[in-house]
């Protein structure tokens, strides 16, 4: 690979990567708040969770 | 210059800390146990576990060490990113070693080799990753306070003036107040939050992070003295010629050498494919839902994983261009790492600078708080505990929380104490994947023989750790005695690469030869599985565990060949085997 190849590949390597980031970073900011959501609950489940009968 | 921090950056970055900080301390409400505490009680889910492992893993360190290799090795530093991600999207896509580990319920990599190997080679691998994550970790704070220092334009030495006489009374070294301020920050809420304070403050921190990135990297390139991407092309082709731009090259020009090499790029390669063994990955893929979500979070976070080493590499290139047009590069010569926050500090406008700041902060805590969790748990739960049940002390859940504890702040004042007194001989990138590699290496072969090579055994597992450390602890050690010499060999016969290079075959050999030399006398043996807890099975796609794990779950348990009787692993699974939703066991 010439110099010029090289240049060519780390600009569309650049710009792709940094393209694809955001992308990511959006979908995961939109789907974790839904998990924080979720992980609360399930570390709140034991206080919240119905006494056993006693006998 | 066009802008200094103003009154309105600091408002901003005091603003995000102490919110984040709050959030961090209120967490604490949620640690009702051990699992709770380290591994946020095993209910991540798929989207959370990308936003915590890139919270974690884009840390203000990462955009530092990457922003020096790339203002160092030119366009050349990029195929690092290639290989880091492609890396992780393999190992997501395959489940290669993540899928194997989540199902074993082991908490921690060393756990695993209790459960795979023996108590011995546990130990073993709990004192090889402390030590190397330590040491890796002992540049964080360091690289932290240069960037804040640079970015905020402090100056070198602050001056305490007695006000009456005009004497001067100290001169306190600015990067030292800086470190100082910043450990105890993070030491604070992750002392007190554990891992569901990293979890939920990593979320909070990736959005404020890639905002701030965003920001960053708009003014970057749009900066008319930069010149955007054509000028930093021009920049690197009259500064390093065809080496900062084919990786396979490798020159030296004057007292500086720039490219990689090809040794330089197998190193990297076998290292991202073992990265998933680092205590940080693997503390996410244990804490996960299910092996099938652990899938998810690598080959997201891979692909997120370009972006993480090519933003700052950018940053670090424009750098270079910025000063090679504007003047003033060689003021940087030994100290590249300032250049970049330095340029950043002269580009942003006001606003821009506190949102990127609070950014980098954000990165750093985020970093910190999961690095101190991380290798505190090692030591806790593969070093103390199992050396306490040795002389017949089983540590409770809350004496483990408070050993945990007290780790975190001892860790805290190590690299307190690393960072100002240890001097990186190369690039701080080349640092770190060598204690990186001195763990990775071994725990490589060590877990992917366990789960996919039957005949893998005891010896086999101690010769892999043994031979795969003994090349990075030398060239650490080497670099502690006299960091110029080291300097030398890296300039002279690339030996940061050669040193990485060779553990991982030397890793492999130990593994198959001390397997082979030392056999395997008995069946591996499962885990005992406590109450209310039940091992993973296989997902639709992925093998089944007959062939991806050699341990056979309803065997009578045997002992080891050099074990005492096997005692109950620290397993805190309360898995399901399909993606619903986890339960908690009360």
């Amino acid at each position: 690979m010439t110099t010029d190849h090289w240049i060519a590949f780390w600009r569309y390597l650049l710009y792709g990567s940094i393209g694809l980031y955001f992308v990511i970073a959006v979908a995961v900011a939109i789907g974790a708040a839904f998990d924080v959501g979720k992980l609360l609950r399930l570390l709140t489940s034991s206080d919240d969770a119905p006494k056993p009968p006693s006998p | 210059m066009l802008a200094s921090f103003s009154w309105l950056d600091w408002t901003i970055v005091l603003t995000y800390v102490v919110a984040a900080s709050v959030i961090g301390l209120l967490c604490r409400r949620y640690i009702h146990s051990l699992a709770d505490f380290v591994v946020a009680g095993r209910g991540v889910s798929a989207f959370l576990g990308v936003a915590t492992l890139s919270g974690t893993e884009i840390g203000l360190v990462t955009v530092m060490y990457f922003g020096e290799f790339a203002f160092k090795h030119g366009f050349s530093a990029l195929s690092v990113a290639v290989l880091a991600g492609v890396s992780m999207v393999f190992v997501g896509a395959s489940g290669f070693m993540i899928a194997g580990l989540r199902r074993s319920g082991a908490m921690t990599v060393a756990e695993y080799y209790q459960i795979r190997f023996s108590p011995g080679v546990r130990l073993l691998g709990g004192v090889i990753i402390a030590a190397a994550g330590i040491l890796n970790m002992g540049m964080f704070l360091k690289l932290g306070a240069l960037f804040l220092q640079k970015i905020t334009a402090m100056p070198e030495i602050l001056d305490l003036v007695d006000r009456t006489s005009g004497d001067l009374i100290v001169s306190l070294p600015v990067i030292n107040l800086i470190m100082t301020a910043l450990l105890i920050l993070v030491l604070a809420y992750t002392f007190v939050g554990g891992m569901v304070s990293v979890v939920i403050t990593d979320y909070l921190q990736f959005i404020v992070l890639s905002a701030g990135i965003a920001l960053g990297t708009f003014y970057v390139l749009s900066n008319h003295t930069v010149g955007g991407l054509e000028g930093i092309v021009r920049a690197v082709a009259d500064r390093q010629g065809s080496a900062g731009f084919n990786p396979f090259l490798r020159e030296t020009a004057g007292e500086t050498v720039i490219g990689l090499g090809i040794a330089y790029l197998i190193w990297q390669a076998m290292h991202w494919l073992g990265t998933s063994n680092w205590q940080t990955y693997a503390l996410r893929t244990t804490s996960v839902t299910t092996p099938g979500v652990a899938r998810k979070m690598y080959a997201f976070t891979g692909l997120a994983f370009f972006g993480r080493a090519a933003i700052p590499m950018l940053w670090g290139l424009a750098a270079l261009a910025y000063f090679a047009h504007a003047g003033g590069i060689d003021a940087f010569k030994g100290n590249e790492p300032a250049a970049m926050p330095a340029f950043l500090g002269e580009i942003l406008p006001w606003g821009a600078l506190g949102l990127l700041t609070a950014g980098m902060i954000a990165a750093f805590m985020s970093t910190h708080d999961s690095y101190l969790l991380a290798w505190s748990a090692v030591i806790c739960q593969d070093i103390i505990a199992p050396i306490a049940r040795r002389f017949g002390r089983d540590l409770s859940d809350r004496a483990r929380i408070v050993v945990t504890r007290l780790l975190i702040l001892a860790i805290g004042v190590f690299i307190l104490y690393w960072g100002l007194w240890y001097q990186v001989p190369g690039t701080v990138w080349g640092y770190l994947a060598m204690t990186g590699t001195m763990y990775i290496a071994g725990a490589m072969m060590v877990l992917s023989f366990g789960l996919y090579w039957r005949r893998a055994s005891v010896g086999g597992g101690y010769c892999a750790l043994i031979l795969g450390c003994i090349p990075g602890l030398i060239y650490i050690t080497a670099s502690v005695i006299d960091s110029q010499a080291v300097a030398r060999a890296d300039k002279a016969w690339n030996a940061v690469a050669w040193a990485g290079l060779i553990s991982y075959p030397l890793a492999l050999a130990g593994m198959i030869v001390g397997s082979l030399v030392w056999p395997q006398r008995h069946e591996p043996v499962a885990p005992a599985v406590p109450t209310g807890m039940t091992p993973q099975t296989p997902q639709p796609g992925e093998p089944d565990a007959e062939s991806l794990q050699t341990i056979p779950l309803e065997s009578t348990p045997t002992p080891q060949s050099d074990s005492p009787p096997p005692a109950q692993p620290d397993v805190f699974t309360r898995d399901t085997d399909t993606e619903q939703e986890p339960h908690r066991d009360n």
